[in-house]
């Protein structure tokens, strides 16, 4: 018997938010993404687009590929622009609408984390999204601070390769003390469907990080997209987990609440992921061993967290 | 296909000046108009293909057909989809040596679909007063088929489906053949046997019996009165042992005479101590039954144990009733008592020599390394052969060999008479088993029809060749429509490296418990329980339907450009929306079980 893909029929043969005509290239997996939240958050959504890929291929004015409200903004303001969309929704009473961000990892993890992290410590209520395809892919592949170690980009050419490990954007976010904090991939669709539910039902700053997947920049056939980002999951490169803030009785007493929501059947070797894909093709061994040692880490820290988490629950 | 244009929904500006720019930029048009389909190069089509136990079947048995009914609990349509193709489902869940389930993709996830106990479940469901369907009025044409066995009867049934006058003739009182004669009771009982050619006989073909070709009736007299002749008369003629001193000596005997005895209800007197040479189906059987009749039995086989013939499992199974297997050994001579009984073998270890033409080794002696065997009766089973005397006259090349066929099974004989003469089964040079046979007499009955509408006969078979060419699909012959209802290609093979494993669960086959060896030898039953619904209804939800669409959803979710249209609704399956669908291929990959194909454009 198959593993079901568990997202509401009715809502996958229902209108969809997003129309196709898009300028994505071939195997982007944004677009899965993006389909796949717009069915979990509906048409009371309003997005705000930093540059990135998406902002560009969902249409160039005065077109616009998504059936819901979206604000276009300089690079650097997503996280504050999405601050005073929801300060104004919240001004006009309007509950049930989601102010979301959706911005590269350029616009997180670089050029957009200091409203980001303005917007985090304030607990603004708004749903952050950063699609992360590892480098600025948009302007042609050059390194950010996402791009892991190793990769090969045109600003770390063949002969200096990315020496330095990705950013860890998880923990600085959870330093942040948000109330919601998600790392999420379209290879498991209905995981992200229930990330994106369960962020629109919670009210302050919430974080979803999604692997997605850029052919182009990744060096990979279109094809094989989803099925090198399930490699991301099974290879641990890529945990999928949530942590939830949990409000104590006593104001600072707050705890956070690990589950690891995806744990793949099969495991693969990091070296299994790492050698599918054309940029991590000159990269040397020891640093395979660098990532599956790292990997094996965060693993184990996940794990430790979530076993801590679920004494605290009994 | 009612799809709607999306394309003709496409709202679109054209800014002839400045002043057309609203003063606040707000985008009011979409992006429809792009049509991206442009783009691509290769497109994906939804098909139809040929799973690995299907291709794997020498019938061709349209496996994930009839489980993906059976899993809808559409019992009857399931039993009929299954006898399009292989027309004898409580016969062969009985005895088959289960090629499908050596094929299943399953194996590769956990452990492989038990198909034939499935088949076996839908054979014993069959209702015994039930019509054929879409059974074609009479063709005016007469076929005599010479043998009841296998390759006979389904020779009969597919022939009758296709209109023909047919008659079995058969030299014994009861029909059936290998079925009857060579296949012990415990593995076939005989009311099995039986009701199945009730069927035969409810689908108006004719029975006689007790008609010995040569004896009762000549094969010049069936020529003339009949436009077509299938000789399916098996291989019942024993090899015998190369031995000087085993003439004359009343106690040994042929595992295949040894077996027909039995059948017939006879229970020889074996002795103590058997010794049963040879490494075959034949010799297992007659071992087996040799221990049900209550003697010690020893089989020796000149080979290893990896490259006996006989299936595996009954290998294991007949160890379990307590049958030794002296492996890498073979008779020197028979040292006889002056009674004319036996006193002992002589027997000589060998040892794998070079590979012969086949790719087995052949074993040679080891000088000096010979021991004794004490036995009571010894029975050989080291192969049979066509018994072809009656045919002789008119084929004089065929003696002691096997009849030469064409590739649609038409033999080139001088019988005077009209009749086009076919042969099938054991008398062919195939493999010999059960399932070889049905399909032989598939094969036979299309090519009968093809020559009586003087349609090329190769031709046809390319058209309904199943798979990469092992078998030939009865139901694509008479255009029967298939279960999903989509374009096909039969031809492309869905294999291992084709299933994307990681959509399914594990979950692990219903293995029934049989009874212990000790109780098994004791007598003649069945021991092999058969599926309850239950079980049979959770074996068939294990299938992946390899390279059929089950409607899964994972193309229309994966779909990057949403392209992929949902008609599950209204009709079977999705539609492409080649406006937009950029080729990426995603769905290709995603799709678990390989429905999807990219093809040039």
């Amino acid at each position: 018997m198959q593993r079901k893909i568990a997202i509401p029929r009715e809502l996958l043969v229902d209108e969809e938010l997003m129309l196709p005509g898009m300028t994505s290239c071939q195997g982007c997996a944004a677009p899965i993404s993006m389909k796949i939240a717009l069915k979990a958050l509906g048409n009371r959504t309003v997005i705000v687009f930093p540059a990135c890929c998406f902002c560009v291929f969902q249409g160039g004015y005065p077109y616009t590929n998504l059936k819901v409200p979206v604000i276009h903004c300089p690079f650097e303001t997503s996280a504050v622009v999405a601050s005073g969309a929801a300060a104004a929704l919240d001004v006009r009473g309007e509950k049930d609408t989601t102010v979301m961000v959706w911005a590269g990892d350029g616009g997180t993890f670089d050029i957009g984390i200091q409203a980001l992290s303005g917007a985090a410590e304030r607990n603004d209520n708004i749903l952050f999204v950063c699609y992360d395809n590892e480098a600025y892919m948009n302007t042609g592949i050059q390194r950010s601070s996402a791009t892991p170690m190793g990769a090969w980009t045109t600003t770390t050419p063949a002969g200096a390769l990315k020496s330095e490990p990705k950013k860890d954007i998880e923990q600085i976010m959870l330093a942040h003390h948000i109330a919601y904090m998600a790392t999420a991939s379209p290879a498991y669709p209905d995981d992200l469907y229930r990330k994106f539910q369960k962020a629109r039902q919670i009210t302050g700053m919430k974080f979803i990080h999604l692997l997605s997947a850029c052919p182009s920049g990744w060096r990979i056939d279109p094809a094989d997209s989803v099925r090198i980002m399930r490699m991301a999951t099974q290879s641990r490169v890529f945990p999928i987990y949530e942590v939830t803030k949990q409000t104590g009785a006593v104001p600072g007493e707050d705890t956070w609440e690990y589950d690891i929501t995806v744990i793949p059947e099969k495991e693969v070797p990091v070296s299994d992921y790492l050698k599918s894909q054309g940029r991590f093709r000159l990269m040397t061994d020891d640093m395979v061993v660098k990532i599956q040692k790292q990997a094996d880490r965060k693993w184990r820290d996940l794990i430790e967290k979530r076993d801590a988490t679920r004494l605290a629950c009994v | 296909m009612s799809v709607k244009k999306r394309s003709e929904m496409a709202v679109r500006y054209e800014f002839k000046s400045y002043r057309d720019i609203t003063p606040m930029h707000v985008s009011t048009g979409n992006m429809l108009y792009n049509k991206t389909g442009s783009w691509r190069f290769i497109k994906p089509v939804y098909e139809d293909k040929t799973p690995a136990c299907q291709n794997a079947c020498p019938a061709g048995n349209d496996i994930e057909g009839w489980l993906k009914l059976l899993g809808k609990r559409e019992f009857e349509k399931a039993y009929w989809h299954l006898k399009r193709e292989e027309p004898f489902p409580a016969i062969l869940g009985r005895v088959c040596f289960r090629f499908c389930e050596a094929a299943c993709n399953r194996a590769g996830l956990d452990s492989s679909i038990g198909i034939r106990e499935l088949e076996r479940f839908m054979g014993d469901q069959a209702v015994s007063d039930t019509s054929y369907p879409d059974v074609l009025p009479d063709n005016g044409k007469r076929l005599a088929v010479i043998g009841s066995g296998p390759a006979g009867m389904s020779a009969a049934y597919f022939a009758r489906y296709l209109g023909f006058a047919v008659t079995i003739f058969d030299k014994e009182d009861l029909p059936g053949g290998i079925l009857r004669l060579g296949i012990p009771a415990y593995r076939l009982p005989r009311e099995v046997v039986a009701a199945e050619f009730d069927g035969l006989v409810r689908m108006g073909v004719e029975m006689k019996l007790h008609t010995e070709i040569g004896r009762d009736i000549s094969l010049e007299d069936i020529a003339s009165t009949f436009d077509y002749v299938f000789l399916a008369t098996g291989a019942h003629r024993s090899l015998s042992l190369d031995m000087a001193e085993s003439s004359g000596c009343c106690r040994i005997m042929s595992g295949l005479s040894l077996l027909q005895r039995v059948a017939r209800g006879e229970s020889p007197e074996l002795g103590q101590r058997v010794v049963v040479i040879g490494g075959g189906n034949t010799a297992v059987d007659a071992a087996r039954t040799a221990i049900r009749l209550g003697s010690q039995v020893t089989v020796l086989y000149r080979r290893s144990e990896s490259e006996m013939p006989a299936h595996p499992e009954d290998v294991r199974e007949a160890c379990e009733e307590g049958v030794v297997f002296r492996f890498l050994a073979a008779p020197e001579h028979i040292c006889l008592l002056p009674d004319a009984t036996i006193e002992k073998l002589v027997c000589c270890e060998m040892t794998p020599g070079p590979p012969d033409a086949t790719g087995r080794c052949t074993p040679v002696r080891k000088e000096g390394m010979t021991f004794d065997v004490p036995a009571d009766t010894l029975v050989t089973a080291i192969g049979e052969a066509p018994a072809l005397d009656y045919l002789q006259p008119f084929m004089p090349d065929t003696a002691g060999r096997f009849i030469e066929t064409q590739t649609d099974l038409s033999v080139a004989c001088q019988i005077p008479g009209k009749a086009k003469v076919f042969a099938g089964g054991d008398t062919g040079q195939t493999p010999r088993t059960v399932v070889h046979a049905v399909a032989s007499g598939k094969r036979a009955a299309i090519a009968m029809d093809c020559d009586r509408k003087g349609l090329d006969t190769a031709d046809i078979f390319r058209q309904i060749q199943v798979g990469d060419g092992n078998a030939v699909s009865f139901s694509r012959y008479m255009n029967w429509a298939p279960v999903n209802p989509v374009p096909r290609n039969d031809q492309s093979v869905v294999d291992r490296q084709k299933i994307v494993y990681d959509y399914f669960i594990r979950a692990p086959g219903i293995r029934k418990e049989i009874q212990s060896g000790e109780l098994r030898k004791t007598g003649f039953a069945p021991y092999h329980p058969s599926l309850t619904p239950d079980e049979a209804l959770t074996e068939a939800a294990r299938c992946m339907h390899c390279g059929r669409c089950t409607e899964c959803d994972n193309c229309l979710i994966f779909c990057p450009d949403v392209s992929i249209l949902d008609q599950t609704r209204e009709s079977f399956g999705y539609a492409i929306d080649y406006d937009y669908c950029k080729g990426c291929g995603i769905c290709f990959t995603e799709c678990p079980r390989n429905a999807i194909s990219m093809i040039e454009e």
